[in-house]
Order: structure tokens, then sequence, then C-alpha cells
């Protein structure tokens, strides 16, 4: 009983944990919170709920869906950050809430607002592995997590681009001296907040097999949440806060009910910000004393 | 009783580190309460770093920093304000709602604080606002009182940076390189100011690069390189220790 | 006289002028808080049992309300201090949904049902509060209070560095928001005669933000402006139907592109005012 729960906190967290890094991307290389995520995280189910209809296998729903969400993503950073170079943090910030508003209320209009049911696409059927039951949904769900998170990895670490948005994290001035072109790495970086954000909305509608233009709220608080506790601007704490709270979730939900998993949640989140701000892993950014 | 012979400002071994980097190294600084110090060094040696730490912008990882007889050594910023230590910054750093007259008013909120209790408000705010104009006239900026600070030429914006110092009526005014960017008759403009508030009894703790401004204005100097005091003494003395490490190291 | 509709937009008005000052003020101290809504829903939720199950006067419910949810601000400012920027943006989100979801799940308070029967919020209630509040931020805008919250929003250190006691100010800021918006809730709670927990939901928090951020964050009377139009546009879009919330959201996106400082900036306020009094000082340059 217990290595099912298990199975489903690695199932739900490996979502939450891409989710969170898309996050992560955009706070840690121009410190900027996107609230739009969750509803390109949205946005990527409903792609792939259209997809899926019109008959395509789900390996081509996922690798489109993600480049859809790359492109809605992009038009993001268009209007929300090309546009308002040299504005104070607060003034993006409040554009993706404007995003936010426009992108749930859109695909309300496309699609609907009730919730709806994703097609099945990879079995669900549980199939035993001696102690351990899992389905290939699930395999798949973790499988494709890890392959975009290694991925994502080597890009950073080996490609130019990669070493660009490190760079950027770090000083955007010195970057500049140094000749990154900033442009294109504030680009490929929403490219790929956006491409991490759909994918995981695709693995999320395996998961629960519904999509609905809520979901993007709920689960976009949820990645903040990994976020914070993981350590905020980091990948790798990324990772661990998303793990973290899908099995804080599932065992919530196991042994308290559901209706505390919210509240474990929120609370977490405060209780991280205010004990220890810099999370499991992170480092705290001392701004204070720059003088 | 001699108290203009016991010094103001002592710094017994400060050091601070900031992760592996050891910014400033047992640092031992005494001044007297007539004295203008001039803190000199090569960029990076830690002058600036010795002024957060004297006003509390961080706090020391060893030693200890008396003002006036008061340990002030981890005191919050605000309190070291109150007790008597203003400054102004390598890169000026105004307020930019505010006009030249408003810094000035903001810079004597400490004041309105520690006021005696039988007095009545009113009174200390007619006396603020004489004070206040008196500062304007001081540094020459009366005609520019309502105009937004930031808007003013750069010379002018670091009067409005002593302006704001001043209005707290500090014991002790640290000066964070304050003839940065100034042509030479700015800069002799900066030279009077100080002249004028030595006399009135203001210690002053000025950090700068040019010699010229350090040669005319501080009795005594402090040199600093790596975080280390490395000499110390009068202009004079100071002058042919450097010609004597210019002899011996070749101009380093 | 007014019908009940007419008076309705005016209460509405009312409080979300409120709730806006509830916003402007920790914002004028560099801190966006997003989660306001929690403080309305103490104070609604607060003075509906006060009037319900105790008996107690409205207009004294409605200032307990207010008190509660200023001390749980006052609690929740000083963590606070801790989160800049963004960081706080979260802190305060979360908060907002703990709030919610702590009430969803408390049977005392009704739990999902929420609480129902309230009444007695009358225009002049509203406005009473609306002109009392009006009055001490005037009364604000001439202090020296003003100069240290401007200070602080400019360049913290530096104010600190300057005698300025942070800690107080600060949290002070968030504590007052919160008493601004714990009323509101009051008032908010007896005039609808129902509440429940989704009526307090982040997107309202957002909201409120809305109303200072397009009205003009640096001076009181951005929040009437973002208020005003935030309280009557709806009524005038209701054209627009099932489009509005896509409609909105552009409008939010172009906005920040187009005027970020808000309608109201302090500039403006300055020509308006001041011109005819005194030669504007920047033309002589």
């Amino acid at each position: 009983m217990i290595i099912e729960q298990l199975v489903n906190a690695i199932q739900i967290g490996s979502t939450y944990a891409v989710i969170a890094i898309a996050f992560t991307l955009l706070i840690g290389v121009l410190n900027l919170l996107n609230f739009a995520v969750g509803e390109v995280f949205m946005l990527g189910s409903f792609i792939g709920l259209t997809l899926l209809t019109l008959g395509l296998p789900i390996w081509l729903t996922l690798l489109l869906s993600m480049f859809l969400s790359g492109l809605i993503c992009l038009v993001i950073y268009y209007f929300s950050f090309d546009l308002l170079k040299g504005s104070p943090e607060l003034i993006p910030l409040v554009s993706t809430l404007g995003f936010s508003i426009l992108l749930q209320n859109a695909a309300g209009l496309i699609w609907g607002t009730e919730r709806q049911p994703f097609p099945e696409s990879v079995s669900s059927q549980i199939i035993n592995f001696g102690p351990i039951a899992v389905s290939p949904a699930q395999i798949v769900i973790f499988a494709v997590a890890i392959i975009l998170m290694i991925s994502l990895d080597r890009f950073i670490q080996k490609t130019r681009i990669g070493r660009g948005m490190r760079a950027v994290a770090e000083n955007p001035n010195t970057a500049n001296i140094l000749g990154i072109n900033s442009r294109w790495v504030i680009i490929v970086t929403f490219f790929a907040s956006g491409m991490l954000a759909g994918a995981s909305g695709i693995l999320f509608s395996i998961s629960y097999i519904t999509v609905e233009p809520l979901i993007g709220f709920h689960v976009g608080i949820k990645a903040i949440a990994a976020m914070i506790v993981g350590g905020l601007g980091n990948i790798r704490g990324a990772i661990a806060g998303g793990f973290f709270i899908g099995f804080l979730e599932i065992m919530s939900m196991h042994f308290l009910g559901s209706q505390f998993r919210d509240i474990i949640v929120y609370a977490l989140i405060f209780a991280t910000l205010v004990a220890m701000p810099q999370g499991l892993m992170g480092v705290v950014q001392q701004e204070k004393g720059r003088i | 009783m001699s108290s203009a012979q016991a010094p103001i400002l002592e710094l017994h071994d400060v050091s601070k580190n900031f992760g592996g980097v050891r910014a400033v190294n047992s640092l031992t600084i005494s001044m007297k309460g007539s004295d203008i110090l001039g803190l000199i060094g090569p960029n990076g040696a830690g002058k600036t770093t010795v002024f957060n730490l004297m006003t509390g912008v961080y706090p020391l990882s060893s030693g200890s920093i008396v003002f006036d007889s008061k340990d002030i050594s981890n005191l919050p910023a605000h309190r070291i304000l109150e007790s008597g230590i203003a400054r102004t910054y390598q890169n000026i750093r105004l307020f930019e709602s505010m006009t030249v007259y408003e810094h000035i008013k903001f810079g004597q909120n400490c004041r309105l604080r520690s006021r005696p209790h039988g007095s009545r408000r009113g009174d200390l705010e007619k006396s603020l606002k004489e004070e206040a104009e008196g500062i304007l006239d001081f540094l020459g900026i009366r005609e520019q009182g309502d105009m937004p600070a930031h808007s003013l030429p750069y010379g002018q914006q670091r009067r409005v940076e002593i302006a704001r110092a001043l209005a707290s009526q500090p014991r002790l005014l640290l000066l964070d390189e304050p003839t940065a960017g100034m042509n030479v008759s700015e800069k002799k403009e900066v030279l009077e100011i100080m002249r004028k508030l030595h006399e009135k009894g203001t210690a002053i703790l000025v950090i700068e690069h040019d010699m010229r401004v350090v040669r005319h204005t501080c009795n005594r100097i402090v040199m600093l390189n790596f975080g280390e005091k490395i000499a110390e003494g009068s202009p004079a003395e100071i002058y042919k220790d450097i010609k004597a490490r210019e002899v011996y190291l070749g101009k380093a | 006289m007014l019908s009940s509709y007419q008076e309705g937009i005016l209460i509405f008005l009312g409080i979300n002028i409120l709730l806006g000052w509830s916003v402007y003020l920790p914002l004028s101290t560099a801190q966006a808080s997003i989660g306001n809504a929690g403080f309305m829903a103490i104070g609604a939720y607060i003075s509906s049992y006060l009037t319900l199950n105790v008996g107690c006067p409205l207009f004294l419910a409605i200032i307990l309300g207010g008190l509660t949810a200023s001390l749980v601000g006052l609690l929740l400012g000083l963590p606070a201090l801790r989160l800049r920027g963004i960081y706080l943006v979260m802190g305060t989100l979360a908060f907002g949904e703990m709030v919610r979801n702590i009430f969803l799940n408390w049977e005392f308070f009704g739990g999902a049902y929420g609480m129902r029967g309230m009444k007695g919020t009358s225009l002049l209630l509203v406005y009473f509060w609306v002109f009392f509040a009006l009055f001490c931020f005037y009364i604000l805008s001439r202090s020296r209070l003003r100069l240290t919250l401007d200070s602080i929003f400019d360049d913290e250190v530096v104010s600190q560095l300057t005698g300025t006691n942070i800690v107080k100010i600060k949290v002070g800021a968030f504590g007052f928001g919160a008493l601004l918006a714990g009323i509101a809730g009051g008032l908010y709670a007896h005039y609808m005669r129902f509440i429940e927990p989704g009526n307090f939901s982040v997107l309202l928090s957002v909201y409120m933000l809305l109303f200072v951020i397009f009205g003009g964050m640096r001076t009181y009377w951005g929040a009437v402006l973002g208020a005003a139009v935030f309280t009557l546009v709806p009524e005038i879009s209701r054209g627009l139907k099932d489009y509005r919330g896509v409609f909105f959201g552009g409008l939010i996106i172009a906005f920040m592109i187009l005027r970020p400082k808000g309608l109201i900036t302090r500039d403006l306020l300055k020509m308006i005012f001041y011109l005819p009094k005194k030669k504007d000082p920047l033309e002589t340059n």
C-alpha cells in the first residue's frame, strides 16, 4: 500500500518538478516571477486534448504541444518583458498577471470552462513487478520528466546559450560586457520555460485524466511552493521541491483527507519563506548592504 | 574638560569576512573630535567597507567600534545615526521622490525623536525649519530648494547629499569620495565646505583618491591596502612614506 | 433618491476604495501584497460572528473585525520584512490562500457553507469610513511620515542609514493596510448578507493591487481612481459578456506597456494643483 502511494508521489512529484523548473528558469535568469506559467501549463494540456482528439499519437502530441507552449511563452516574453525593459520589478509581474487572466479566460472561450476528460493515451493498467505495482502511464510520466530534466541540465551545462543563461543569471551586466547576446539568451529561456510548462501539462493530464482552465492557477501555486521549499532560482532545488510537494500531497491526502492538502501546501510556503528563505538547497540572495 | 583631546572614534581590531574573503583585517584606528582624517588606498582596499561597518550596514566579524565613549559595534543603522554619525556615498544616492529641501527635512526626523520631553513640537519644527534653511545657505543650494533633487547637476547633487547628512547634526561626518567626478573649482568648493565644518567642530572622516584634496584638508591620514592599515600619520609623514615605498618597490 | 441598484454600486465603490488603500499603504513602502483578501476575510468573518452570535452593534463589530485583521497583519509584517519583491508577492499569495483555506475547513465559521444573515451596512456607514480614511491620508501626505515612507520606497538602505526605523514603519504599514482591508471586509459582509470563503480569493487580492497600479501607486488618490474605474467599467462592459475576462487581461497588459506609473502620478497632481500658485520649478532649468 505504501509502495503504491510512493509510486504515486513520484509520479506527481516529477510532474510538479518539471513545471517548477519552468518557473525557476525565469526567476533564476531574469528575476521574473511569471504568473502566466501556470496558464501555459494549462494550455499545454488543452492543446494536447485537441491534438489527441484529432488522432495524433501521444509522442507527437507531446512534442507539438511543447513547441506551441514555447511559442505562447514567447508572446508573453514580448509583451510582458521585452516591451517593458527597464521597468521596476513589479510592472512585468503585473503584466504576467494580466496574461494569466487573459489566457485563463481565452481557454474557457475556446474549449469551455467545464472540466473535461483527457483521452487515455497511455495505459493506466497496473502491472506488477514483484512488490512494485506500476502502470505504463506512470512509467512514461516519470521517464519523460527525467528525460526533460536531464536534457535541460545538459543544455545549460554544455551549450553556448546554456552557459549564457548561467552568466546572465549571475550578473546581467557582466554578461553583456563579455559579449553574450543576452537578448537571445532571454528568448531561449522563455521558450524553454514554455516548453517545460506545456510538457508538464500533458503529463499532469495523463495522470489525472482531466483538463480544465482553472488548473493552471492551482498547479501554479504548487509549483511556486516547490520552488520556495526547494530553493528559489535554483533548478536542483526546484526538482527537489517538486518531488517534496508531490510526496507531501499524496501523503496528506492518504492520511488526512484531501481538504487539508492545500492548507499544508500554503502553510509550507509560508513557513519556508519565513524560517528558511534559502529553501532546502538554495542560497540566500543577499540584497541588503549593496553600497 | 578636555573632551576635544579624548578620541571621538576608536576602531579596535575590527575585522570583516565575506564568505572566505577577509575584506577588513584587524583594523585599529583612533580619531579625535578635532581631526579631519583621510582614508586612502587603492580601489578594493576596504575603505567603503569600513564606512559600512561603522554605520551598521553589516555586522562586524570581530573587534569593536567605540564612538563618543559608546560601543556602537552592533547597533542597528538608525541608532548609529542617532548617536551622531552621518555619511555620504560613493555613488550618489538621493531619493527620487524628494526635493532638495525635503531631503534635509527628512534628515532631521531623528532630531524629533530624540527631543527633550518638555519641549513643544511646534517650537522644535520652527527651529528645524530655520536650521534647514541655514543648511541650504551653507551649501549654496538655497535656490534649488524646491527642485526635485535628482534633476540637479552632479556637483549640486553631491551637496544635497552632504546637506542631508548635516540635517541630523552629526558629530562625525563620513564622506565617501566627495570630490569624485568634479572639476578643480568644484573640488575647491568642497574643500571650503569641509574646512567650515571643521571650524564648527564636526569631525570628518573622508575617503579620497585625489591626494591634493587630502593634503589640503586632512591633518591625519590612514592608508589601507587589502583591508589592512599599512601606514598612518600626518600628510607630510605619509608623503615621505609613499616616496620611500616607491623607491623600494618602484612605484607599485 | 437613489435606486437600490445605484446605492449598491456606490457601496461597492466605497468598499473597493478602502481595499485599494489597504494595498496602497504597504506598497508605499515597497511591499507588494497580493494577500489582502485574507485580511478582508478575517474582518468579514469576525464582524459577522460578533453581530450574529454576540449581539454586538455593527459599528463596533466592524472595528473589532478590522483590529483582528490588523493584529494578524502585524504578525505577518514581521517575517515579511525578510522577503523582497517577488518573494513577498509569493509569501502574501500563500498567506491569502491559507486564510481562505482555513475558513473553508473551519466549521465554526460555517466552512464551505459560509455565514449568512448579516445586515446593516448603509451608504452612510461605508462613506463614513471612506472619508475618515481619506482625511487620515490627507494628513499623512503633509506630514514627515510621508517623507519617511517615500524614503523607504526610493532607497530603503539609505533610509535606514538616515535614521529610519525600518521595522516599525514597514510592519506598521502592513498592519494598517490590514486594518483597512478588515474594515472593508466587515462592511462587505453586512451588505452582501452572506459570505463564503470563495469570495476572498487571490483574484480579489490581485484586483486590489490593480486598483492602485492603474490609478497611480505613489498617491492615495490613485486607489480612489482605480477603484472607481474597476467598479464602474464592469457595469459598462456588460455588453462584452463572455469576452470580459479576455478584455480585462488584455487591458492590464496594455496598461503596463503604455502607462505603468498609473493614471494619477505625482507630477500630474503637481501640474494640476500647483501650477496656478507657484511657478513650476522644473521650468526654470
